[in-house]
């Protein structure tokens, strides 16, 4: 199967003010397949949005080279299936939002009522009748979505697509994220979010100084609850007894489960066994201990 | 509707834009209003192109090519579009034909209520002369739009407009005073040679000599019309070029 997005060894240098030199992206390689959502995480600066740039070839590599569907990316047939939103996208400020829509869906082929049905999905209805110069920044993130997403891309390259949304539009990317897997598409997605990440990636890429720390796989380990206990002390021993797979760390307590579906179950067994729950969360957690012993270098 | 040279989608985006603009609509107002006021039974409907018209428009030129790549490059817009299955020289094409589309409708009303102001103050006849008129008006500016783009592949912001109005200045200036500074060195043939392939040129006199058979001498008109298609594709070099380094960079 030919990957819909493949990174070789790409690397990019920028010259400093100073006559040295920054390297943003390292040797940086990995690859998307159709129906893959994968995660970049890393700290500002890490070359996150420089590898996407890359990708696409919106900058050029000074070596190694990316394929989309085994296409150079200046490919037409290659642009034809790819959707890009980066973050803090802008356009012409005295273009209505539909204008703007109207155009990318004449580039593209596609029917402008396409463009229509995306404004209404995304909840953007009035400001789309709006020049874009009235925008705030979370509908300006909306209406760059929007773009990407006019002709049913193959390949969705996303940057900080939640940046400046509210909770109600990180919800709404959450659902595309799903329903562009549900259908096929690849997806790779810059976020600072590490929640997100872990909710909707097949795999996560950890970047710092442009190099690629570690790929890891969010669905191999399973998923992990983080339960949050008022008389965590009194039930140490009572936990690690009845529970020993699960690990006690202050009052939050740690343990395997197969996904969301289990967590009833296991908040019943901790109440049964006296324990007082204050909070449940799954996933996170991992990835966040990852996050900070990889790129922040904690133990 | 796309072509090789430009693409149609663009060129439509880029007329609306630049059409819908408020000093767009005053200045083919204005040109409207130069037309019917000063259209006479014996004028062939270029008044909107000559004298107090001819000023308006040029600064519609002016205004229609400033920022024409730069504006879409900046604004991060540009990039956006170029991800999408077209070229650059067709985005660049799209975005001068659709500044052109403006120019030609802008002139096309000028021209038109100078005629009919004409045709309502007694003046008929010479149709050949008066439907000449009008594509020998636009030529000339097309040419400049061209010329701005080519400038605008090049530099930010609005400095292209900046930069034509002060190499044309420069030269109205340097044509008048040095042959006058230097009397001695016999430099108006010089200076004659090159007003006549400094940018586009007045090419409304072959109106008049199709209209009565005069010897046609349509050198002015050809001249025009490369150096459209010449500066379109300096446009479309520059450009490229840019980009490209842009993106090395």
């Amino acid at each position: 199967m030919t990957p819909a997005l493949e990174a070789r060894a790409i690397t990019k240098r920028y010259r400093t003010p100073g006559g040295g030199e920054l390297v943003a992206v390292d040797a940086l390689s990995f690859e998307v397949n159709p129906g893959e959502i994968v995660g970049v995480l890393g700290p500002n600066g890490a070359g996150k949005t420089t590898a996407l740039q890359l990708c696409l070839k919106l900058l050029h590599a000074d070596a190694g080279e990316s394929r989309l569907f085994g296409l150079d990316p200046e490919d037409l047939a290659a642009r034809r299936r790819v959707g890009y939103a980066p973050d803090a996208a802008l356009f012409p400020k005295a273009l209505t939002g539909t204008r703007v829509l109207d155009l990318h869906a004449d580039l593209l082929g596609v029917p402008r009522a396409k463009a229509v049905e995306l404004v209404e999905r995304l909840g953007f209805v009035e400001p789309a009748r709006r020049p874009t110069a009235t925008y705030s920044r979370g509908q300006l993130q909306r209406l760059g979505l929007a773009q990407a997403l006019l002709g049913d891309p193959d390949l969705m390259l996303l940057d900080e697509p939640t940046a400046g949304l509210d909770p109600a539009g990180v919800a709404q990317v959450r659902e595309l994220l799903v329903s562009l897997k549900a259908r096929g598409a690849a997806v790779l997605l810059n976020s600072h979010l590490l929640s997100e990440v872990e909710r909707v990636c097949d795999r996560v890429l950890f970047v710092k100084n442009g190099r690629c720390l570690r790929v890891h796989d969010v669905r191999a380990g399973g998923q992990r609850a983080e339960v949050r206990l008022a008389n965590a002390v009194q039930m140490a021993a009572r936990l690690l007894e009845k529970l020993p797979q699960g690990a006690l760390d202050g009052d939050r307590f740690r343990i395997p489960v197969a996904g969301e579906a289990a967590v009833p179950a296991l908040v019943r067994q901790l109440v049964d066994l006296g324990a007082e729950v204050l909070d449940v969360r799954v996933g996170g957690a991992e990835l966040e201990e990852l996050y900070l012993q990889l790129v922040e270098g904690r133990a | 509707m796309t072509s090789e040279l430009f693409s149609w989608p663009v060129a439509r985006a880029t007329a609306r834009e630049r059409g819908l603009a408020p000093v767009t609509l005053g200045i083919a107002l204005v040109l409207v209003l130069i037309g019917m006021l000063r259209g006479s039974a014996d004028t062939w409907g270029a008044e909107a192109f000559s004298g107090f018209g001819a000023f308006w428009f040029f600064l519609l030129t002016l205004f229609l090519g400033g920022g024409l790549l730069a504006d879409e490059v900046e604004s991060g817009h540009a990039q956006l579009v170029l991800l999408r299955p077209i070229t650059r020289a067709q985005w660049v094409g799209g975005r001068l034909v659709g500044a052109a589309l403006v120019l030609c409708l802008a002139g096309t009303a000028g021209w038109a209520s100078s005629v009919l102001a004409s045709f309502t103050r007694g003046g008929a006849g010479e149709l050949p002369g008066r439907l000449l008129v009008l594509p020998l008006a636009l030529l000339p500016a097309l040419g400049w739009l061209a010329t701005l783009a080519a400038i605008g592949a090049a530099t930010r912001g609005w400095t292209n407009s900046g930069l034509l109005i002060a190499v044309r200045l420069a030269w109205s200036v340097a044509a008048f005073a040095l042959p006058l500074a230097f009397p001695k060195l016999g430099l108006q043939p010089l200076i004659d040679v090159i007003g006549h392939h400094f940018g586009p040129q007045d090419a409304m006199m072959l109106a008049r000599q199709v209209q009565y058979h005069e010897r046609f001498e349509p050198s002015v008109a050809f001249w025009d019309l490369l150096w459209l298609f010449a500066a379109w594709l300096v446009a479309v070099r520059v450009f490229n070029l840019r980009e490209l380094a842009r993106r090395r960079a």
